[in-house]
């Protein structure tokens, strides 16, 4: 990829034209952008169908169908159907970040393949290609494998390892530059942005590839399940009133991070600005949130973006009775009066919960979303909880400009993250 | 160097180290860890805790077992899993030293930021084990929410109660470097105030099994980085903590400067799947990262921690890399590898490289190069026994693995006044 350097670049600003966010504002020479988005999600391959998926309310949640799950207390999920290429000597999991990032380099227009110290890439992911059945960990894994693995398998037993798929990225695409995989349990996705975001504003790098996936894994099947954090329903109902848990879902997506001036100069597609980021820890329970922590995330990624400004809210709403009110907290405490009428909506329900993806691949559905001029439905919710007293997005899509749109993703630990998108014209 | 350096950065962006914190296979504090180091006595030993039958690599550089009560007598933290306890262990030493009881910054503007290559894998191993020798159900919930990678940081976080930004990196062996980058850009661009940044990596039989069944370890069961008949690493553990903080901050409460992080450098060779690139292409770009962002040319760097771990490939590249980046001063500086005496301790290295550096730096020793056997035919000037001791102002620390990811880090010394 060659783009300009980052110096003489900002001069050349005015040229490329006179740019307004959507709702008049005057964009900032060194606004960081989204020049390619790509995602594989249990609704939908590709960003239309993803995008119709959101927009028609479609459910991802069926009966588990890549293993046999019959031992588990909960055997629904919403999987991804893309198929890995059958001689793949990779993991799943890999193939399918391999696949969104092919996506998203195109899309963008950079040409990759050479060595470039230039670019960066940052994997939000917990699992990758560790193994997800106990099939293959039996097979793979010692103490059940009692002999030397087969030839055949050495690509794969590599794979297993936490940052080979971060290592095919970078081998396949030729970036050299900072390689991270941010492994925050279910905030990571949003801290990926966040980095990728103060990566491009200090000029580090050129331009940042973000990846995020996480296929479903027995491990965490059965541990949501004790944890009793699983539905017994078909589906979660985020914010509802009878919410009992979240579902496991996974997904792939990838997003290519720069500043304004390269994606205009290749001719890039510019899909939102990355207007804040904030980080914050609870620093009070393992699995408990607080939502002091939350609000802190919240009021750091809006920075000097009013609440009011705010057209909508992508919720972490996982479905699980905490979370959601905790989440519920923190929202009325960032927005005061203006709280439970800024329309809110939560994919969880519809995609399932990605884990460590689930940062990346939601905020790719929200900017989609954005600009299809929508805000997507929380599905399954009949009656919003009262406690929560939020503008839920239920039943099906709702027409709503989104110029500004906060998207929030916490995770165990107390971990939370939340990132504020912006439109440009 | 110094001068110019002063007189074009700010205290406000220049970033310190005032409490560092480990357990290393030479048992808990950074005092037994800099003595062996100095020294030269290994911490590899024939593995005694678990079974290494059938295995060509019998030999590792384990944790010692200690006890635990010692250091804390709580249900909680008895019960926490090896990775959290060592963390926590190194966090208390590394945050005493640096008085953090009197402390003035907010809780939300302590951060703690981790790196590891392994991550959980001990706690993942027994979920698997219960999933599949019983039950599903049979799970132990506590234990599962122990897997995330972020768990440690987690516990670090609530045990002191830092509210700033957490962050669990896992992305090779140079995450421990990685981490140090994202807490130095975050300090100086005023994000945080403090940051415990550290990593942790343990070492299981599975592991044992994988590595030795994929031909990484040594077969000879010796490690000797940079060595004729080297034949594959020799895996170490451990984890290591450091408190960073701007020196304007750290002088305005009096506090004891180890040493200055001045610069860090990223890079990935790009070039195959689990292969190194020959010439080490990334390790060379992030040692020059590094030099620059601190602003020191490669002729002022006074001693080279060296990542090598006794591998054919990648101890080779980092050579080639050091001459590429040093020139014709590459003859003249001190290079050592620790991993000679420690084994390879994958994330948790980057630390005890950097610790052995910092030490060197405030106490002017250079980490002893243990090699049993003979040199590899290089430029470089390797640390042995008999090696002359002076000065070290300045040092550069390397981070190294076949997964590709690069770091280096560029230390610098700080007066105290």
């Amino acid at each position: 990829m060659r783009v300009p350097v980052r110096g003489p670049a900002r001069v050349c600003y005015a040229p490329f034209g006179h740019l307004q966010s959507a709702s008049g504002q005057k964009v900032n020479a060194g606004a960081v952008v989204i020049s390619a988005l790509a995602a594989l999600t249990p609704i939908g391959n590709g960003c239309a169908e993803f995008t119709r998926g959101l927009r028609e309310g479609r459910d991802g949640v069926r009966p588990i169908a890549g293993f046999d799950a019959s031992r588990h207390r909960i055997q629904r999920a919403a999987e991804v159907t893309w198929q890995a290429p059958e001689d793949s000597p990779y993991s799943r999991a890999t193939e399918m970040a391999l696949a969104v990032t092919r996506d998203a380099v195109a899309e963008a227009r950079l040409t990759m393949g050479r060595y470039d110290p230039r670019i960066g890439v940052i994997l939000a992911s917990n699992q990758a290609g560790m193994y997800p059945t106990a099939p293959e960990y039996r097979e793979l894994s010692h103490p059940y494998r009692t002999t030397a693995f087969e030839a055949s398998r050495t690509a794969r037993v590599l794979d297993g390892a936490p940052t080979a798929t971060l290592d095919l990225i970078m081998t396949t695409l030729g970036a050299a530059g900072p390689s991270l995989n941010i492994s925050t349990a279910c905030s990571a996705g949003l801290h990926a942005l966040g980095m990728a975001y103060q990566m491009v504003q200090r000029g580090e790098v050129d331009a940042v590839v973000i990846v995020a996936v996480e296929v479903l894994t027995e491990a965490a099947l059965a541990g949501f399940g004790v944890l009793r954090a699983l539905t017994h329903g078909a589906g979660p109902r985020p914010f509802d009133v009878s919410r009992d848990g979240t579902i496991l879902g996974e997904g792939a997506a990838a997003m290519i991070v720069e500043p304004i001036y390269s994606a205009r100069y290749r001719n890039a597609p510019i899909h939102a600005e990355i207007a804040g980021y904030g980080s914050s820890t609870d620093a009070v329970h393992m699995t408990r949130p607080d939502s002091a922590g939350s609000v802190r995330a919240m009021r750091d990624a809006l920075g000097k973006t009013h609440p009011d400004e705010i057209d909508w809210i992508k919720a972490h709403g996982t479905g699980t009775p905490a979370n959601d009110s905790a989440e519920a907290t923190a929202i009325h405490e960032v927005f005061g009066a203006r709280a439970s009428s800024i329309p809110v909506t939560s994919m969880k329900a519809t995609l399932g919960h990605s884990l460590g993806a689930s940062g990346v691949v939601e905020a790719v559905g929200t900017i989609l979303s954005m600009k299809g001029g929508f805000v997507p439905p929380t599905l399954n919710v009949t009656s919003v909880d009262p406690a929560c007293d939020l503008d839920v997005v239920a039943g099906e899509a709702r027409q709503q400009a989104g110029v500004n749109v906060l998207a929030n993703a916490f995770g165990f630990g107390g971990n939370n993250a939340s990132i504020l998108f912006r439109s440009l014209n | 160097m110094t001068s110019t350096r002063e007189a074009v950065t700010s205290d406000k962006t220049r970033i310190v180290v005032t409490g560092m914190g480990m357990v290393s296979p030479y048992g808990a504090g950074v005092v037994p860890f800099l003595e062996a180091i100095r020294s030269g006595e290994g911490a590899v030993k024939e593995i005694a805790d678990f079974e290494c039958t059938n295995l060509r690599c019998t030999s590792g550089a384990r944790v010692p077992a200690m006890a635990m009560e010692k250091f804390d007598n709580t249900g909680t933290f008895r019960r926490a899993p090896r990775a959290t306890q060592y963390s926590i262990i190194a966090t208390d030493e590394a945050l005493r030293q640096a008085e953090h009881e009197s402390w003035a910054y907010a809780s939300e503007r302590i951060g703690v930021f981790l790196g590891t290559y392994r991550g959980m894998t001990e706690v993942s191993e027994q979920i698997w084990s219960k999933l599949i020798d019983s039950e599903p159900r049979f799970v132990p919930a506590l234990l599962f929410q122990e897997t995330v990678t972020n768990a440690v940081a987690s516990a670090i976080s609530i045990r002191w109660g830092f509210r700033g930004t957490n962050y669990a990196i896992s992305s090779g062996n140079s995450s421990g470097f990685q981490v140090l980058h994202l807490a130095v850009e975050a300090l100086r661009e005023g994000r945080l105030d403090a940051i415990v940044a550290g990593t942790f990596d343990l070492f299981t039989q599975a592991n044992q099994h994988d590595m030795d069944d994929l031909g990484m370890l040594s077969a000879t069961n010796v490690s000797t980085p940079f060595g004729v008949k080297r034949d594959g690493f020799i895996m170490g553990e451990g984890a290591a903590v450091v408190v960073l903080e701007t020196l304007a901050n750290a002088r305005a409460r009096g506090a004891t400067v180890l040493a200055e992080i001045a610069g860090l450098g990223l890079a990935h060779d790009a070039y195959g799947f689990a292969r190194n690139h020959p010439e080490g292409r990334g390790l060379a770009t992030a040692m020059r990262k590094a030099l620059a962002r601190a602003d020191v040319a490669a002729a002022e760097i006074d001693y080279i921690g060296a990542a090598a771990n006794s591998t054919v490939s990648l101890d080779r590249a980092e050579m080639v890399a050091i001459e590429a980046v040093f020139g014709q001063t590459a003859p003249g500086v001190p290079v050592s590898s620790i991993k000679g005496l420690t084994g390879e301790a994958m994330a948790a290295s980057d630390l005890f490289n950097l610790i052995a550096c910092i030490g060197a730096i405030r106490d002017s020793f250079i980490p002893l190069h243990s090699a049993s056997d003979e040199l590899d035919a290089c430029s470089l000037n390797l640390a042995g026994q008999d090696h002359e001791q002076r000065e070290i102002r300045t040092a550069l620390a390397n981070s190294y693995s076949y997964f590709g990811g690069n770091a280096g880090a560029a230390l610098l010394r700080v007066c105290n006044n």
